[in-house]
């Protein structure tokens, strides 16, 4: 046990309430006379704590619900109770998650930090081996068919599918060409593809769309998962990258240990990691999951392998110009900027056409560099015939090009500056003859100012209309989701699943209850009622004391009605349970006041609804004063 | 990941790997319930269709062995669709079934399902042949067979045919062990198994289909087995009356048959005997262009127990509605390359029958019963003169100009020296080149209008050796049978039509002691390069692969 845990824990203990801090003494220590001592009590309540067994009852008491939020608390990190209520209500209720929150501060297993609940740190690590993730969103054994879902390689094919047609969105010709996605899901994969990729700056907004090249070869470089939390981090158009992306690589992270979710499940973890990473999660996000398919269809969402093909194996040409291959092309592969997919499935299958090839060569993908690549991954020289065709394609294209471009025309003493100036060399595009040059049109400015600089008089353009450059802004952020992605960053460290365990009651603690001849019948009452609340952990607490009598007045009792409820006034460790014709609802009393008939009112905050109400005492059937711990 | 030959994709293409030791293994099993649908160098392709599998459910392949197959050989788990395909599909044989009627007029649909027979009822190009007979059953018009068969296809309900076919007139009809011109004769491997495909046990079901096989393998050897199964009066319908005399020929050599049992019904003779061989010209031939189609009750009228459709691919748009009728016996149609450019394969399946048997080339070729054929295309530019006519005429002039192209001649003269001793066909569209071609080349030429006499004269000469380069038109595409061509130059060709460049390549493939070449003489930057890759395609899906060439300035 470190002393900063220590430090801990009992800095925590003084931040009960008086009230509950004696009630802890008292239950832990045996009856406490003076309240006088609390130093001392806090040590002691240390010791107390500090002892393994005590740890180990702590431990063995845990049940379903406990470990539950305490799985929670681990994704979410320190947390306001009130949050935690607000994740689980929906799921367990409300008043069972409020009680169940104070129990675990008054068991101290949770204690308070700066107004969020915490793990007592001595038992930290104990209790962050009993969380796991089927704890929090229940365990799901159905898994559903594997399905196709986004990877590198349908990235990959789909972007042949773009400079081939030279648009975004879905054709019916997209069905024959992946064959093993079933129709609905393709239908919105094709164009949420597009749409992020786009929102991505990986193409820009023109018609036809442009590629931008080192964009797309940055997603190329990722694995399956990078690339499906990059997708993903893009369907947020709210939070910031950084939230974005981690949230979206948090989701991918947990998903991976379990075989599927539930509906129910899947949305408490996306509103759960949203407030980890302070985000709005759109209620989209699950929808766009399931188009990605990273996860099917729900109820019952199966969670796809995504990371599962093994690395492609050398491509196969065969006589008919068929490229086949199977598994995930390696980084920087080039197959996709010469070639069209023809079938996406087990087995990948392309095809070259004069059409690809060209688009290649516009795209500056030059012969050699093509021909290297086949000679390095083809198996056994079976593009011979293949690169044969494309150099004589490559011959033909090189016999006519179109410059967009300014000429420069020049004497020979400037022609001689032109060629050797190196701040102009990535200026020069062609040297027509000795004294023409032809220069880049989008870089005119700085070349002017180079031969300026060089002391030439560079004089107006001599244009026969104006040209100007309209540059589409694209995503700036771009290469930041890539960075983020690639980085190595925390996981949360909450395991798919363990073995669960049901809570281990000692029963030997119960007998010497039931049998301790120290004990009247309302000591032994209100002992027994600690025991059930997991409480008691040591035969050392058993004494003679009531600590939780039940405190309730109700029917014509008006008075005894009115004093609980002043009792309770400002106090956040009061609840109070009241009975109201045929509503039972839990309240923090804020005031009691009197009408101007001089009738007593009771301005309390509901619970359930955090709506403030006033409420006539006389109208109130039973009132019931409860012990609450809750930070 | 297990080490097997075959990889099963989700739209039920497999994909062979033919280099992979077990391939023929798989290939054999493969053949029962799938079709062949391209076999280029490394990976051929087959596919599981609907009709492949009615066919092997009437083989008695059931939906259990078919997935047991393609378990034990695919490399990959099979996707669950695949599976769920192959037995809804292979459930549907025999929940139709046509058998016999008390009136010889009519045939009984038998129907296993209320389901079925409501769907039936819905379609109106069923219903309309459908008379009710019972809850179960209806009865049909005889003549309304084929069209009923096609249309329950098409809605996905295969009828089980439990009619046997008729027999025909009886014939005797052997094949002999020695042909008449002395050489020794036998049937090879897999034109028996070719035979077998398609007669099966000689049951309902069987009898009618399509025999694929590459040019120059022996079709007519196929078709003459299976005429010697029969026994019965057949008509062979084929493609010009070349061909017409070459079957004559090639069944006067290796059958039994007399000079008076085989019939020639061509333009110049109208002769029906207990074989009949004619031209689709001759059956489709009308005096006026709305007018009757005087010769087409040959087909229905001859008391026929087989028709032969040689080069089925060409069969024309009004024999496939006569064909339809004729469902009562048996049909065999023959070819090379089922690829039609109108894209009506399918019809022809549906009316002939499904595909039977389907072997790559390369097999053959490597088991030598077919020519190593070497492809290559030489690409030549055009001359300066011609670049300006060129740019400025529109498409189809422009293929002409390139077609044309006068430099092809030097790049003839040049595949002529470098082959002294082969015999050439020099192949082409256009007659005008041709006719300069024969000129320049000192060959005779072949053409349309060139009498059948002197044809089949010229023919002969080239068989014997008396003539080295003949040079041709597309009459010579099909069916004619030159053994010893071993090079053909092809100078021009009908735009960019596939089963011509096959068929042309067709012509140097039967087996001899030397390889054969096949050359395509192509301009170069003009649109004949495009066509001539769109030409190339299917012998490119069947392994052969063009060695370019650019022809020096």
């Amino acid at each position: 046990m470190t002393d900063i845990a220590q430090k801990r824990f009992e800095a925590a203990l003084n931040r009960y309430s008086e009230d509950n801090f004696f009630y802890i003494a008292n239950n832990y220590l045996g009856p406490v006379k003076s309240p006088f001592h609390k130093p001392q009590l806090t040590a002691r309540l240390s010791l107390f704590f500090n002892q393994q067994q005590i740890q180990d009852r702590m431990v063995e008491l845990l049940d379903e619900l406990d470990v539950t939020i305490l799985s929670l608390l681990i994704l979410t990190g320190p947390i306001a109770t009130e949050t935690v209520i607000d994740l689980l209500a929906p799921r367990f209720g409300y008043t069972t998650i409020f009680w169940r929150l104070s129990a675990l501060q008054l068991r101290l297993i949770l204690l308070g930090e700066d107004g969020r609940l915490v793990f007592n740190p001595l038992i930290e690590t104990r209790l962050f081996e009993r969380c796991s993730l089927s704890s929090l969103i229940g365990a799901c054994d159905t898994l559903g068919e594997e399905r196709p879902h986004v990877c590198i390689e349908l990235l990959r094919a789909y972007l042949s599918l773009v400079l081939e047609e030279q648009r975004l969105g879905f054709r019916e010709s997209h069905l024959a060409i992946f064959p093993s996605f079933e129709e609905e899901h393709l239908r919105l994969l094709i164009p949420l593809l597009g749409d992020l990729l786009q929102r991505l700056g990986v193409f820009r907004a023109t018609k036809p769309p442009q590629v931008v090249d080192d964009r797309v070869e940055a997603l190329l470089s990722l694995t399956d998962e990078q690339l499906a939390c990059i997708l993903l981090a893009a369907t947020m158009s709210g939070p910031p990258i950084t939230s974005a992306l981690s949230f979206s690589c948090d989701v991918l992270s947990l998903l991976k240990g379990v075989g599927s979710i539930e509906e129910g499940g899947l949305s408490l973890l996306l509103r759960i990691l949203s407030k980890r990473h302070t985000i709005d999660c759109p209620p989209t996000f699950a929808q766009s999951m399931v188009t990605l398919g990273i996860i099917g269809e729900g109820p019952v969402h199966r969670v796809m392998h995504l990371d599962r093909d093994e690395a492609g194996d050398e491509l196969l040409v065969d006589s008919d110009f068929t490229i086949n291959y199977l598994g995930t092309r390696k980084e920087g592969d080039l197959l996709h900027r010469f070639a069209t997919i023809t079938t996406f499935d087990v087995q990948r299958q392309w095809r070259v056409s004069k059409q690809s090839v060209v688009r290649a060569f516009d795209s500056g993908l030059s012969f050699s560099t093509i021909e290297a690549y086949l000679t390095a991954h083809t198996r056994g020289g079976s593009a011979a015939s293949l690169i044969k065709q494309m150099a004589l394609l490559d011959e033909r294209y090189g016999m006519l090009t179109i410059h967009d471009a300014l000429t420069l025309v020049v004497d020979e003493r400037v022609a001689h500056l032109v060629e050797h100036l190196p701040a102009l060399s990535e200026h020069h595009i062609k040297k027509l003859s000795p004294t023409i040059f032809l220069m880049r049109r989008d870089s005119e400015e700085r070349w002017r100012k180079i031969l300026t600089d060089a002391g030439q008089l560079v004089g107006s353009t001599q244009r026969q209309a104006l040209v100007t450059i309209k540059e589409e802004a694209i995503n700036p952020y771009f290469f930041d989701y890539i960075d983020l992605a690639t980085t190595e960053r925390e996981r949360p460290g909450l395991v798919a699943q363990r073995v669960e365990a049901e809570p281990v009651f000692d029963e030997t603690l119960r007998q010497a209850i039931m049998t301790s001849s120290l004990l009247n019948e309302a000591q032994r009452v209100d002992l027994l009622s600690r025991y059930d609340e997991r409480l008691i952990l040591s035969p050392s607490q058993i004494a003679a004391q009531v600590l939780d009598a039940i405190i309730e007045a109700g029917g014509f009792d008006y008075q005894g009605k009115l004093a609980l409820c002043r009792q309770a006034v400002g106090k956040k460790h009061i609840t109070l349970q009241l009975r109201i014709d045929e509503e039972e609802i839990l309240v923090w009393a804020l005031e009691v006041s009197s009408s101007s008939e001089g009738e007593a009112l009771l301005k309390a905050l509901v619970l359930t609804t955090k709506a403030e109400r006033i409420i006539p005492i006389r109208k109130i059937f039973t009132v019931r004063l409860l012990r609450t711990q809750l930070f | 990941m297990k080490d097997t030959p075959l990889i099963v994709q989700s739209d039920r293409s497999l994909l062979l790997d033919v280099h992979h030791r077990d391939s023929d293994a798989c290939r054999n099993d493969l053949i029962r319930f799938c079709e062949l649908v391209k076999s280029p160098e490394h990976m051929h392709t087959y596919t599981i269709t609907a009709l492949s599998l009615y066919n092997a459910s009437a083989l008695g392949y059931s939906a259990a062995f078919i997935i047991e197959t393609l378990d034990r050989w695919s490399r990959f788990p099979i996707a669950e669709s695949v599976r769920f395909f192959v037995q809804d599909m292979a459930s549907r044989w025999g929940q139709a079934t046509l058998t016999e009627n008390e009136d010889p007029s009519l045939y009984t649909l038998n129907i296993e399902t209320d389901r079925i027979r409501s769907e039936l009822l819905r379609r109106p190009a069923i219903a309309k042949l459908l008379r009710v007979r019972d809850g179960k059953s209806f009865v049909i018009e005889s003549y309304h067979r084929g069209e009923l068969k096609l249309q329950m296809i098409k809605a996905g309900w295969p009828v089980e045919d439990r009619i046997p076919l008729s027999g025909g007139k009886p014939i005797s009809m052997t094949l002999r062990s020695e042909s008449a011109s002395g050489h020794p004769f036998s049937i090879r491997p897999y034109q028996e198994a070719a035979a077998a495909a398609l007669l099966g046990d000689m049951g309902p079901g069987t009898g009618h289909g399509v025999i694929l096989m590459p040019c120059g393998s022996g079709k007519t050897v196929v078709g003459m087995r299976i005429m010697e199964r029969l026994a019965t009066r057949t008509l062979i319908v084929t493609t010009n009356v070349a061909a017409v005399r070459q079957w004559k020929s090639e069944l006067l050599d290796k059958s039994s048959l007399g000079e008076g049992e085989i019939g020639e019904y061509s333009g110049d003779r109208k002769e029906v005997r207990s074989v009949t061989i004619c031209t689709y010209q001759v059956l489709t031939w009308r005096r006026e262009k709305e007018g009757p189609f005087l010769h087409l009750d040959l087909l229905t009228e001859g008391d026929w127990g087989l028709v032969i459709y040689d080069e089925v691919h060409m069969l024309p748009a009004p024999i496939f509605k006569v064909t339809a009728e004729l469902q009562a016996i048996h049909r065999l149609g023959l070819t090379a390359t089922l690829v039609r450019e109108d894209g009506r394969e399918e019809e022809v399946f549906s009316l002939v029958g499904p595909k039977r048997y389907d072997v790559p080339w390369s097999e053959l070729e490597e088991q030598g019963y077919i020519a190593t054929a070497y492809c290559h295309e030489i690409r030549i530019d055009l001359p300066q003169e011609l670049e300006i006519p060129y740019a400025v005429a529109d498409k189809r002039e422009k293929y002409r100009i390139a077609s044309e192209n006068p430099r092809k001649a030097e790049v003839i003269q040049a595949l002529l020296e470098h082959h002294p001793d082969d015999f050439i066909l020099i192949i082409g569209q256009y007659l005008s080149q041709l006719r300069e071609i024969s000129t320049l080349v000192g060959a005779p030429i072949i053409t349309g209008s060139t009498p059948n006499n002197r044809r089949d004269e010229l023919y002969n000469a080239f068989r014997s050796g008396e003539i080295r380069i003949l040079v041709v038109s597309k009459v010579a595409n099909f069916a004619i049978d030159l053994p010893d061509a071993s090079v053909a130059i092809q100078v021009s060709g009908s735009f960019g039509s596939r089963s011509e460049e096959a068929q042309r390549l067709g012509r140097i493939l039967r087996p001899k002691h030397r390889s054969s070449f096949f050359y395509s003489i192509v301009t170069r930057f003009s649109n004949e390069e495009e066509f001539s890759a769109n030409r190339q395609k299917f012998l490119a899906e069947q392994g052969y692969s063009y060695e370019v060439e650019v022809w020096p300035n």
